[in-house]
Order: structure tokens, then sequence, then C-alpha cells
């Protein structure tokens, strides 16, 4: 801790001070956040396009199934200070890759015809650790806890049995991969010279 | 009797006794029903199992048995199913037996019932069903998870395309409106229960390997209720393409094409992989059977021992259905050798390498034929097939020095031939020697103080060495006088050269250098003196399919050969000139087709060659190996035409340049009206109408004189050419119509008539004040007029009016002194004076109105015939002179109307009085400014030159009124 790169004061966000390399690491992260938004937006049209109807139809809700270990971001998320966001973000991506791996080996069984979803799918375990590395970085660099706490999780939902169920699971896990990363992204930003307050 | 009846007695006793020994020993059940009922429920395929145990059954008893089964679902009563199940019992043993439901089991609970009866041909008094045993109640337990207030069954059920299959839900609420689809289409199912509905998916299709989901949502609120996905496997098919073969005789390989399959499927809920097919081989003679792991081959090994005949019997089945195909061959038959290996070349030179190669061998004595291929250039040059042992080997021959080949080699086993081995092969290059002597010839043209000389030469055909001739070398060599000879060296992409001779004798040799050495020299003789252009006559030739045929008569008996050359005409000897030696004893020779092109015209010459090598000119021939129709018409031009014939000529038509000898002309005539007179030279078209048709046989020809034509007709003509092939092009006709006879007389009239006519209009303009001085005078002369004699006639007193002696632009009023009353108006004054003889008799008419009491004096030009539509005095006619008495009636009562006309001007403001002159020339409408009347009708009426006449002195002058004008004489 004595070579942190500055302080986070949890109730003074607007009076951060960053210094140079802290702020290219954030910058950096931020960059990566925009980017995997990017991504995750296409893996999840990838992903639909895969399932078949009623999938990619306009329109399908499906329900909101729980995933076991994460939650989608809590509709008061804005309104936590900024540091308490970046630790749940950081959770959530920590929680994320072996999700997304389990809806890859489930599409491996499912539509193993398909090699770009399957690529897709472990990119994005992979660049999720990669952004949760790197915000677990900044939150270091900040003053934050050495590790972020989980997110309050749902209670471990059974496996899902059949075919349509583990559709939807997939399409759950990766519709919160894209939640998650463009909350991020967001909250990143705030933290970026010059973005949003 | 009694005895008889005794024995009687005692027999049946016995049988009694027998029987009842025998039916003991068989150890009669008495009794036998099935019982103790049990069932398992299998929801990945939809099945459950029945076990049951049969009461009444000896141990170690085993009786064949028939079990009637009855399956009711929902409720007992609903029978679905009913069916016998024979089977052998064994006692102590449980009967299992299973049925497959194809509504799932979790929509609707079964009840199962069993009796039986003994099928055993031991036991007929036991074939009485026994009891139905109580009804068994098989239910799914919890069908819907906890949590879970809906569900889809069967989950992930795997059908073959084309089959039905009923799919259902449960659900805990039985008020809520359900639309369920299979992808896009909403289906409709039948509610079996409140709360179970089933859907019947009948001719279910292959969409995709993936399968297809099914989902149900809640009608009002769109909720996504459960789904599914159902797997649909495409019916298997017979394989196709199987075959067997072997490379050693130790393993078969067999091969089959792959067919449609679907992916693996995950069966839920037990989660069971349901592989999509398997393979299996099972070879008949041997009675073995592989299971096979990959989907398209299979190896088999082969006992040491083992037969040459197989029978083989691939097998793929899934759960739906099982396909085969069968297949027997002796396997030395289906024999795919490994390529050849230890693979060389040896002893290789400029034509020829020898190669040799090894053959795996597969049993004692047995033999392969290989094939060795030469190739050059991806093209084959030779091909061998040779049957060898173990090692092989092969000379190629034949070969060109320093060319690289490719020599290869492959074989096959036996005498049956099934596949060829894979290519062994080694690419090379042949050593290199030295070209052949090339074949040179040349044209000489004179010039002055020497010749100039162009060396062609080319190499033997079968001498391909020449593409590696690094140069060649001309020696020139002055044979006259002692001197160095010139050494020339050319690049090898040229085949001529030209070089400049004096008028001694020369001798030029060509040699070839490659990198395997020099040619031998190749040479030709120029004498002095011996250009090509001698004078020797031209003969035409004709070639024929074998090509053109040429003969000679040789000049000297002793020649060291003929060389025959040929050109195109065209192109000249310098291009594309071609040659060929003969023998000295040759005295003809035919040139191959393929030397020629049709159509082109070729010059031939022949050369005997002197034992010096010296050549003379023997014979000059043109012609065509084959000759074509000319290619274009000629451009005829019309000349003399007139009324019966005209003459066409095409004299610019060249004969030369055409592809064939042109033989002569045709020439196509005929009328629009008429059919062809000469009947000898009539043609008749298709459409019934005719030309006349001339052939002209001479070449140089080359007009045509079209006579006995008729007059003022069209005629139209077209003249094509033709040769031994044909005639030229169609073309079009060219119309021409022949001149009129009359038109040209009349023209030999007209023409100078106009010429003089014209001649004299140009001199009357030229003299054409003269002309009218003397024609038609501005100014009548009255004493020209006609009715001068009737004055003369009348009146002694009366007078001409000379114009001579008037002022053409002054007129003098004089106030008439007596019987007027007018009084002098201030325009009295002005001093008019008219030129007017002595005695003012009028020679003109004057004509009074009485419809509106206005009289007018008008003085009338008679060169003007113009009538004047006037109701006032103007209004007459033009009188001829030849009608003096109609005039006459009126002079007597001029000096009345003059009266009258004074006393008019009376009436007219003072003012308004006075004389004014219009010009004799001046319309009325477009006079001048001072002539314009205030009345313009009036004026338009009176305001023109009337007749001229005098007014005898002392009488009154009209004055200028608005109605009427004082006409002057003078214009």
């Amino acid at each position: 801790m004595s070579r942190r790169e500055g302080s986070l004061d949890p109730q003074a966000d607007s009076s951060i001070s960053l210094i140079p390399p802290l702020e290219a690491k954030i910058r950096q992260t931020h960059s990566l956040a925009r980017l995997l938004t990017k991504y995750a937006e296409q893996l999840l049209q990838e992903y639909v396009l895969h399932q078949g109807e009623p999938f990619g139809r306009p329109g399908f809700s499906p329900p909101r199934l729980p995933v076991a270990g994460l939650s989608a971001p809590a509709p008061g998320h804005t309104g936590l200070p900024l540091p308490e966001r970046l630790r749940l973000d950081a959770a959530a991506l920590d929680a994320l890759p072996p999700l997304l791996d389990a809806v890859r080996r489930g599409q491996a069984e499912l539509n193993p015809r398909a090699p770009r979803l399957l690529r897709r799918l472990e990119d994005s375990a992979r660049q999720a650790r990669a952004l949760g590395a790197a915000l677990e970085a900044v939150l270091a660099a900040l003053g934050g806890p050495e590790r972020a706490p989980r997110p309050h999780a749902p209670p471990a939902a059974a496996a899902p049995h059949g075919a349509f169920p583990a559709k939807l699971q997939g399409l759950r896990v990766c519709g919160l991969y894209r939640e998650w990363v463009s909350r991020t992204e967001g909250d990143l930003a705030q933290l970026v010279p010059g973005g949003p307050a | 009797m009694a005895a008889s009846a005794l024995c009687q007695s005692v027999f049946l006793l016995v049988s009694l006794l027998l029987g009842t020994c025998q039916l003991k020993g068989l150890s009669e059940p008495l009794s036998v029903s099935p019982g103790s009922l049990k069932f398992a429920i299998d929801s990945t395929y939809q099945s459950f199992s029945l076990l049951w145990s049969v009461h009444g059954l000896l141990d170690h008893q085993e009786i064949q048995m028939n079990f009637q089964i009855q399956i009711s679902r929902i409720n007992k009563s609903n029978a679905i199913w009913k069916g016998d199940y024979i089977t052998t019992v064994k006692s102590n043993a449980p009967v299992h037996w299973s049925w497959e439901s194809e509504l799932p089991l979790e929509c609707a609970t079964h009840f199962v019932r069993i009796r039986s009866h003994v099928d055993d041909a031991r036991f007929p008094q036991l074939r009485s069903w026994s009891k139905w045993t109580a009804w068994k109640e098989i239910r799914v337990l919890n069908p819907l998870s906890p949590g879970k207030n809906f569900s889809l069954f069967p989950k992930d059920n795997l059908v073959e395309a084309g089959s039905n299959m009923t799919v259902c839900y449960v659900s805990r609420s039985n008020g809520s409106e359900i639309d369920c689809f299979l992808e896009n289409e909403r289906i409709h199912g039948e509610a079996l229960t409140p709360h179970v509905t089933a859907f019947i998916l009948i001719n279910v299709p292959f969409l995709r390997p993936t399968g297809m989901n099914m989902h149900c949502r809640e009608n009002s609120t769109n909720e996504l209720k459960d789904g599914l996905v159902i797997y649909v496997s495409k019916m298997l098919e017979d394989p196709k393409n199987f075959s067997c073969e072997t490379q050693d005789l130790k393993t078969v390989n067999c091969t089959w094409d792959p067919v449609a399959v679907t992916a693996p499927v995950k069966l839920h809920p037990s989660n069971k992989v349901q592989p999509p097919e398997s393979y299996a081989l099972h070879e008949s003679f041997s009675q073995e059977t592989k299971v096979c792991e990959h989907n398209t081959w299979c190896t088999w090994q082969v006992a040491e021992d083992s037969q040459d005949g197989y029978n083989f019997t691939l097998q793929i089945q899934n759960i739906f259905r099982k396909r085969s195909v069968n297949l027997a061959f002796n396997l030395t038959h289906r024999v795919h050798p490994r390529p050849p290996f230890n693979f060389f070349l040896e002893n290789m030179n400029s034509t020829s390498a020898l190669v040799s190669w090894k053959v795996q061998p597969l049993r004692k004595s047995s033999t392969f034929l290989c094939q060795v291929e030469c190739l050059h250039d991806e093209h084959v040059m030779e091909q061998v097939n040779i049957s060898v042992g173990m090692h092989g080997e092969c000379l190629l021959s034949g070969l060109e020095p320093d060319t690289q080949y490719l020599a290869r080699v492959r074989c096959a086993y036996g005498n049956h031939l099934w596949k060829w081995s894979d290519w062994v092969g080694q690419r090379f290059t042949t050593l290199d020697v030295a070209p052949s002597a090339p074949d040179v010839w040349r044209t000489v043209d004179s010039v002055p103080g020497g010749y100039n000389v162009t060396l062609h030469w080319k190499l033997p055909p079968k001498d391909r060495a020449w593409r590696k001739v690094l140069f060649y070398n001309i020696t020139v060599e002055n044979l006259d006088e002692a001197s160095t000879p010139n050494l020339l060296s050319v690049p090898p992409t040229l085949r001529d050269a030209a070089v400049t001779l004096g008028s001694s004798t020369h001798r030029i040799s060509v040699t070839a250098t490659s990198r395997g050495g020099t040619s031998p020299a190749s040479a030709v003789v120029i004498a002095g003196g011996s250009a090509d252009d001698e004078e020797v006559e031209e003969k035409r030739v004709m070639g024929t399919a074998d090509g053109v045929f040429l003969s000679w008569k040789p000049r000297s008996g002793d020649a060291e050969g003929y060389v025959v050359e040929w050109y195109e005409q065209a192109l000249g000897p310098l291009h594309g000139l071609q040659w060929k030696k003969l023998g000295p004893k040759s005295t003809h020779t035919v040139i191959s087709p393929d030397a020629f092109r049709p159509g082109i015209r070729y010059n031939f010459r022949i050369y005997e060659l002197s034992t010096k090598l010296m050549a003379s000119l023997l014979e000059k021939k043109t012609g065509y190996y084959q000759e074509l129709v000319p290619l274009v018409n000629p451009q005829v031009t019309v000349d003399q035409l007139n009324a019966h014939s005209f003459t066409l000529s095409w004299k610019d038509y060249s004969t030369e340049s055409q592809h064939g000898f042109i033989r002569g002309y045709y020439v196509y005539l005929k009328s629009k009206m008429q059919h062809c007179a000469q009947v000898d030279k009539r043609v008749t078209l298709p459409d019934n109408s005719s030309y006349c048709k001339y052939e002209i046989n001479d070449p140089e020809q080359k007009t045509f004189m079209a006579e006995h034509l008729q007059p003022k007709s069209t005629y139209e003509f077209f003249v094509t050419a033709f040769t031994s092939a044909g005639k030229g092009p169609n073309g079009t006709f060219t119309e021409i119509t022949t001149a009129d006879e009359y038109d040209q007389m009349l023209l030999r009239v007209l023409l100078p008539m106009g010429f003089c006519v014209t001649l004299i209009m140009v001199i009357f303009y030229m003299k054409i004040q003269w002309m009218k001085r003397h024609c038609y005078p501005d100014i009548p002369d009255p004493y020209k007029s006609s009715i001068l004699s009737l004055i003369k006639s009348k009146s002694s007193n009366l007078t001409i009016l000379s114009p001579q002696d008037c002022t053409p632009d002054a007129i003098e009023v004089v106030d008439r002194l007596e019987g007027s009353k007018t009084q002098p108006t201030q325009k009295s004054d002005t001093k008019m004076e008219l030129p007017l003889s002595a005695s003012p008799q009028p020679f003109a008419f004057a004509d009074q109105n009485p419809s509106d009491g206005r009289a007018c004096i008008c003085f009338e030009n008679l060169t003007y015939n113009q009538q004047v539509p006037d109701p006032c005095s103007c209004d007459h006619s033009p009188v001829p002179p030849t009608t003096p008495p109609h005039h006459l009636g009126l002079f007597s009562s001029l000096e009345n109307i003059w009266k009258d006309y004074m006393t008019s001007l009376d009436e007219v403001p003072a003012g308004e009085t006075g004389v004014n002159y219009v010009s004799q020339l001046t319309s009325p409408v477009s006079g001048g400014k001072d002539s314009l009347p205030t009345d313009p009708l009036v004026a338009a009426q009176c305001s023109e030159y009337k007749i001229q006449m005098v007014v005898p002195l002392g009488a009154p002058l009209s004055p200028h009124t608005e109605d009427c004008s004082l006409c002057p004489s003078a214009p």
C-alpha cells in the first residue's frame, strides 16, 4: 500500500486527484471496457443467431433467470458511490468468466457447428477476466481494498435441464456480460478526466 | 363275461392310476396367474417397464405363457391399448415387459392390468385365462419441478424425420390462455385434462441438425412459459460407394460415403448422449464382425491363412432403423499397391536414360504391371508398360539433348488391374550435343556492282537442339580472289541475314553453335551474274488435296540437287520464304498442304544446284493451293448512258490480289418492269421475276455494254467476278434509268432557244429605257389614240393635248367666268398652268352619279385597263377605243357636268377648295399626305388615274375636292 499511486476517498468522488500513470491506467481500462462493450453486443447477436426461434424474434422477452454466483446490476447501482460501483463491477467481472465458459461448453453440445460463436464465448471469458484484472489494478491504485467483494448473488440455481433452458441460461449470461461490461465502462468514464461527472 | 368285466375295470383303474402318476410326474400347476406387479418409468424414452411374477409355478418349472396386458390412460375405463405377450416363464423369475407411450408419461396417469394363460401344449387344460390383476397406476411423481408451474414434455426428444410425435404441457393453473409455437408456427393442442394439453406433430420435418425449438407463452402477458428442443434425425439411407481394397494383402480398407447424420443429442432428463448412428463391418465367411470407429472408413485385418474370397456387409444403424450394403470380392483382385521405391535414373546421356525401381512384394512369385512414362512440358513423350517382380528397369530412349524430362513409374498388382499405385518420379536433363547442320538457302537480288544476298536457314525438323543454339556463324568466302573470309555471328533468334557481295563468285557457309559444340557447315555458292530475276516464263500451278505438285525438266545431267522455294506473292520472298531441297534425280515434288493457306497466292521457284553448289533458276510458277471465291466485287461505273444502251465499266478491279485466278465476270441485268428478253440468258428468281445473266470469260475485259434497252426505263445491274471456286459475294443491284429520246430532242432545241431568249432578255434589260420609251411610254400619246379619229370626225375645233407640251407637275386652273357662281378662291391665285390646247374638247367621259348627286371629272389613262368599282362618277368601265358611240353621248353633257360640279364646289367650304395634284402613279391609299382625302371611301373611289381630257379654254377646271382627284397626265 505504500506504493499507492493515489488515494480513493469513497465519500468524495470529485476530489480524487490523479497522477499521470494512474490516469493512463484508467484510460486504458476504460478503453478496454468500451471495446468489450462492443464485443459483448456482438456476442449477444451471434448467440441469438444460433439459437433458433423465438430467440431471434423481436420482442422476445425471456424470463430473467437467476444465474448462480452473479446478479444483474441493481436498479440503484448508479446511486452508489463510485468506489462501490467499481468494486461491484470488478466482482461481477470476476464471476463472469466461468459462467461464459459454461455457456461455451453448453453451446459446444447444442451448436457444435458454430465455431464463431464458440470462439466469441471463449474470447469473452478471457476478456472479462482481463477487464476484471485491470479494474482490480485501478482499484488497488486508488487505494481500494485488495479484493473486491462479490456482489450479492442469488442462490445458485440448478443447472438447466434440457437444451431449451440451457439456451435461455446462455442468453441470460451473455446479457449479464453485456450489462456489466457496459456498466463498468460507464463507471470508469467518470474516472477519466474530461468524462461525465 | 365276468372275467371280461373284471379286466375292463382293472384296465380303467390302471389307466387312472397311470394318469395320475403321469400328472404327478410333470408337476402340473393347478393355478398359474401373474401377480406382484411393479413398474419403472424411463422418461428419457417415454416408456415404462412392468415386472411381475407368476404364481403357481413349481420349482424349476418352465412353461410358455401368454400374458394379456391392458393399458388405460387418465382413468381406468379409458383403455388405450391391449396386447399379448408370450414368453417362457421360469419359476421364481420375474417377467419383464416394457411399453413405450406416444404421450409423455408426465402428462397422464396410466393404468395397467395383466392376465394370463398357459400357452404350453403339455398343459392344454390350463389354457383358460386367469383373472385380471388389480389395476396398477403408473404416474410420474411431481412432473413439475419445485417452483415451476408449467412445463413442456418430453424434454429434448429425438425423432425421425417424417414421423409423428406428441408433445404436451402440464400447468398448475387452468385458467390462463397458453399459446404454443413450433419455431414460428403456432400449433393447436387438445386439452386432455384442465391441466394437461397435448399437441400431435404430424410429419415432423428436418430443419437443422441442432433441432427445432418449441415454446409456449401466455397469451395475455406474452410471458415465456417453457420451451424444448425437438431433435430430428434424417431418415437413414443405404451407404453409398462402399468399396474395399488392400495395399499389402494383410489389411483390408473399406470406405463409403458419409451419410447425412444428426449431431449427437444429449437426451433429457438422463443426459444420455444418443449417438447419431453406428457402423459395423461383418464378414460372412468368417462370421466375424467389427465395430467401426469412423463414419467413412473401416479396416479389417486379414488372418495369415485367410481365404482370398471375402463377403463384407456394412451395417449402419441408429435408434430408428438399420441399413446395410454388401460387397463380395477376391482379395487379390482388390490390390492397390503402395508406390514403388528406390527409384533411380542411371546411364543418362544426350538421348537416353535408364530408370530402375523396386516394388514391395506381396506374396511369393507375385508380379506387378508397371507403367513408365517420360514427360516433357507436361506432355507424355513415351509410355512403356512392363511386367516386373520385385525389381524393374526401363530404358528411355529417343530423348532430345539438353532437354528436361520427367520420368515416373507406377505399378498395379498381378493380372487383375484394380488400381494403379501412386506415381514415383524424378526430373532430369539430358546431356547436350552439337546441333545438326542447318539447312541454308538464299535469295539474290542484283544491284549495281554486285548482289544483295539474303540468307535463310533452318535446322532439321527433328533436331530440336536448335532451341539451345547460342549463335550462328556466317562465313563469306570469295572464290575468285584469294582473300580472308568474312565471318559474321548472328544471334540464335534470327533465321536470316542479308549480305552484300561483289560481282565475284562467293561461297557462304552457315554453322550453328550450342553448348554441345558447333554443327557442320552448310554452304551455298553465289555465282557472278546469277541473279534470281532471270527471264523465265511464269506458269500457273494449281494445288490438290495432297498439296501442290511441281515438276521440272533438268537442265544439265550432273545436277547436285534441286531446290524448290515458295513464298506468298503478297509478302514477297523476304517474308516467310520456304524451301525444299531435293536430290539430283528428282524431277518433281509435292509440297504438303501444311505449307499453304487457302486463298493465298504463292510464287514458286525451282532451282537446279550444280556440283559447285551454284543455283540456276529452272522454273517459275504461281498459283493457289486452294482457290476461293473473289473477296470483293468490282466497283462499276456507268458510261455512255442513252435511251437504248449504257456501258458498265470496272477497269480499276484488280485480278491479281484476289483469292483465286479471276476467270471472268458475271453481269446481271434486269428490268423492273419486264422479264429478260434474252431467253438464253434468263435466270428466273423465286418471285417469278427474272434477270439476264451475261458471262464474260476474259478477266481483262472489264466493260460491258447493255444494249437494246427501252428508253426511259429503269434497269438494275450487278457485276461480280468468278474464280474456279465460284463467284464473288452477293451484292445489291444498282438502279439505272435510260434516257428519254424525246427529252433529248427537246433538249437539243430548247437549249439554243433558251439561250437566245436569255440573250434577248439581257439585251432588253440593258435597253429597258429605250424599250419603255418605244413600247410602253409613261405618257400615252394622244395622237396615237383611237379616239383621235372619233374626235376628228365630230369636231374640228378639238385638239389633242400633247404630252410633250405639258408640264407634268403643273396644272393651271382657270375659273369659268360665265355661268358660274363660284367665287374665286384663294387657291385660284395659285398660278398653275394647264398645258392645254386651244380647244378644250374633252376626250374622255365624265359620269354622273344620280344617286348622290355628286359629279366627278376624272382623267383616265387607258393604258390601265382596270375597272374601279365606284358608286360615284368614277364608276365606269374602261372603254376600248372601238366604242366611240358610248363616249359621244357623254361628251354632250360634259358642260352640264362641269356646271353641276362647280355648283357643288360652292357648297364646299372655302378653305377646302384648293386644287391638288395627285400623281398618276400614286396609290390612292398610299398617296402623299396632301392627297389624303378626308373621306377615305370617296377618295378611294376617285383618286385614280382617269382618262385625260382636254378642257376647253374658259371651261371650269375641276378643283381638288374630297370627292374627286384631279389626276394629272404625268406621273
